[in-house]
């Protein structure tokens, strides 16, 4: 048999009540878990577009008006 | 066994045992489903001529005796035999009950049970410890009275009239539920259905090592096939309880630590270490080539003490605990005056020769890495011919399924026995049927070895009882379950120890 679980799920790969269960020990620690998980990626990814956002180019040098193209045919 | 010899038995251990007896023919039951059904065969095909199957071993396993044969068959006219209940057609009042056996088990308890209403003077100990803030329960001047009124929620006679029972219905009602539940229970083991969750599984992977915090996450890891419903929940764990309580304790994964609150003592760490040495050895680089040849270690051995239904427990779930270690050897030996109860058909007993000198049963290969034997005889009779000395911690363990130690009908057959247990030092397991029951075995222990023990683990409720409740026909307000509580014990070892300076 390929999956020795697959009885724990029905046709549409739902959790049966024996899988909910079995995870109801972890299901606490579980989400907090994940909800750590989220905050850190989170503010991370916050952070870095923040500190991005800080930058207003002023160093780039724009010319007043666009280069003349050259070498036109 | 004759019936009537089987009611003598059953009234010899106790409060208990007549349960646990009713609760054999259930295994009985059991024993061809779950050798028909392997797990692999297991298809839609499978389950169809199944079905087909069964219906010649239903009738046969409503009870040994002919005459019930024959009453049983009557009683189910359903073409083919076999009796049908459906899963919301399970609640009947027993003495109305479509199943003879259930209408037989009601004119038993109303012979047999009395009335426990506060009116009637009391005829039994008490079997639940009183409250302390509890005003002392008066005890009325009417003569004891059988059983005769049945609860119409519960279905089970339990009040000598309806009096009684409107009188004492809150009482009533606390245990109202739980027996209302036994009689579905029982009634759903005799309803004829598919038994899906006796499916066991085979072989466990290598690298998916158990969870065994509960029964869910146990069967979850172990891989067995969902059992969804809570009733296929309660009929498989009153089976796998047994072997499954003795995993839960010894294995290396044991759900029983020394942090606080999970019970395991130092001294219990000491002596199940010794015993998980051997139970789960290192790979050995073992073949079957020459050169692959290597020592092998001895079985461990599990005496189960005073086995009753333990030892007509359908053999796949013994094989369960082999799967739990699948490592090293098992040999399994039932001692006990009852351990034959309801295997009658393994009878006459081999005789006793020269080199089987207490006619042990001996089933060789229930699984190529377990061994069982059944030794028809109290255990203290064995052990003072040391038929099985020397005893190695490393190697040896008992277990004692609901001794009824403290009992007072079965205490004085462990009174001999105990001073021998203790005095190997190997450590002993130990079940209750209740809280009460185990506390009175824990209590009967310190009395008995005056303190010459140590504790292993902490009694208390077992990780895997046996979800089902047990109904004791001699006295239906007492309930209770397979393995409720779990602790061990082992004699009082002094080692040399060096002297603080």
């Amino acid at each position: 048999m390929a999956n020795p679980h697959s009885t724990y799920y029905d046709r549409r790969l739902r959790q049966g009540p024996a899988l909910i269960r079995a995870r109801r020990p972890y299901l606490v620690k579980n989400t907090v878990t994940g909800l750590g998980l989220l905050a850190v990626v989170g503010s991370i990814y916050y952070y870095t577009l923040n500190a991005v956002g800080q930058d207003d180019f002023e160093d780039v040098k724009v010319p007043d008006q666009p280069r003349k193209s050259v070498g036109s045919k | 066994m004759e019936p009537t010899l089987r009611r003598a038995a059953s009234s010899l251990c106790g409060r208990c045992s007549s349960s646990v007896r009713r609760q054999l023919v259930t295994g009985a039951t059991a024993k061809p489903l779950i050798r028909l059904s392997a797990h692999h065969l297991r298809s839609f095909h499978g389950t169809v001529s199944k079905q087909h199957k069964r219906t010649t071993p239903e009738a046969r396993d409503f009870s040994t005796t002919t005459t019930s044969k024959s009453e049983a068959a009557a009683a189910a006219n359903v073409p083919g035999g076999a009796l049908r209940l459906g899963q919301d057609d399970l609640f009947h009042p027993f003495s109305k009950s479509p199943v003879p056996e259930f209408r037989r088990r009601a004119a038993f308890m109303k012979q047999h049970a009395y009335c426990p209403h506060p009116d009637h003077q009391p005829t039994k100990l008490p079997t639940v410890a009183q409250k302390a803030e509890e005003p002392e329960t008066t005890t009325g001047e009417q003569a004891p009275a059988h059983v005769d009124f049945e609860c119409p929620d519960c279905g089970l006679p339990v009040y000598c009239c309806e009096e009684h029972w409107m009188d004492d219905y809150e009482k009533h009602l606390e245990i109202c539920d739980t027996l209302r539940q036994i009689n579905e229970d029982d009634h759903d083991l005799r309803s004829g259905r598919v038994f899906h969750e006796a499916n066991l599984p085979d072989l466990q992977m290598v690298e998916a090592p158990i969870n065994m915090t509960n029964w869910d996450t146990f069967m979850y890891t172990r891989e067995f096939d969902a059992v969804n419903s809570d009733r296929s929940m309660r009929q498989i764990t009153r089976l796998l309880t047994y072997p499954v309580t003795i995993g839960s304790v010894l294995h290396e994964l044991s759900p029983y630590g020394l942090k606080d609150g999970e019970r395991l003592t130092m001294e219990g760490l000491k002596s199940f270490s010794a015993l998980r040495y051997n139970l789960h050895p290192p790979k050995s680089g073992l073949g079957t080539d020459v050169k692959q040849l290597r020592p092998e270690a001895p079985p461990v051995r599990l005496f189960i003490l005073g086995a009753r239904a333990e030892s007509s427990l359908p053999r796949p779930a013994w094989v369960q605990l082999a799967h739990m270690f699948p490592e090293s050897r098992l040999h399994l030996i039932f001692v006990g005056p009852e351990s034959m109860a309801n295997r009658d058909d393994e009878f006459p007993l081999p005789k006793r020769t020269a080199s089987n000198p207490f006619g042990a049963i001996v089933e060789d290969r229930v699984w190529y890495k377990m061994k069982i034997s059944t030794i028809v005889d109290y255990y203290h009779t064995l052990h003072q011919t040391g038929h099985f000395a020397p005893y190695d911690p490393y190697f040896d363990c008992f277990v004692l399924f609901h001794p009824g130690l403290g009992h007072p009908a079965s205490s004085h057959e462990w009174e001999e026995t105990l001073p021998m247990l203790l005095e190997t030092k190997v450590p002993i397991i130990s079940t209750g049927y209740t809280q009460f029951d185990m506390e009175r075995d824990v209590e009967w222990v310190k009395n008995k070895s005056k303190g010459e023990f140590d504790i292993l683990l902490q009694p208390g409720e077992n990780k895997f009882r046996s979800l089902r409740w047990d109904l004791n026909d001699l006295d239906p307000q007492d309930v209770s379950a397979g393995n409720w509580g779990v602790w061990a014990f082992r004699g009082k070892r002094y080692e040399t120890t060096t002297k603080d300076n």
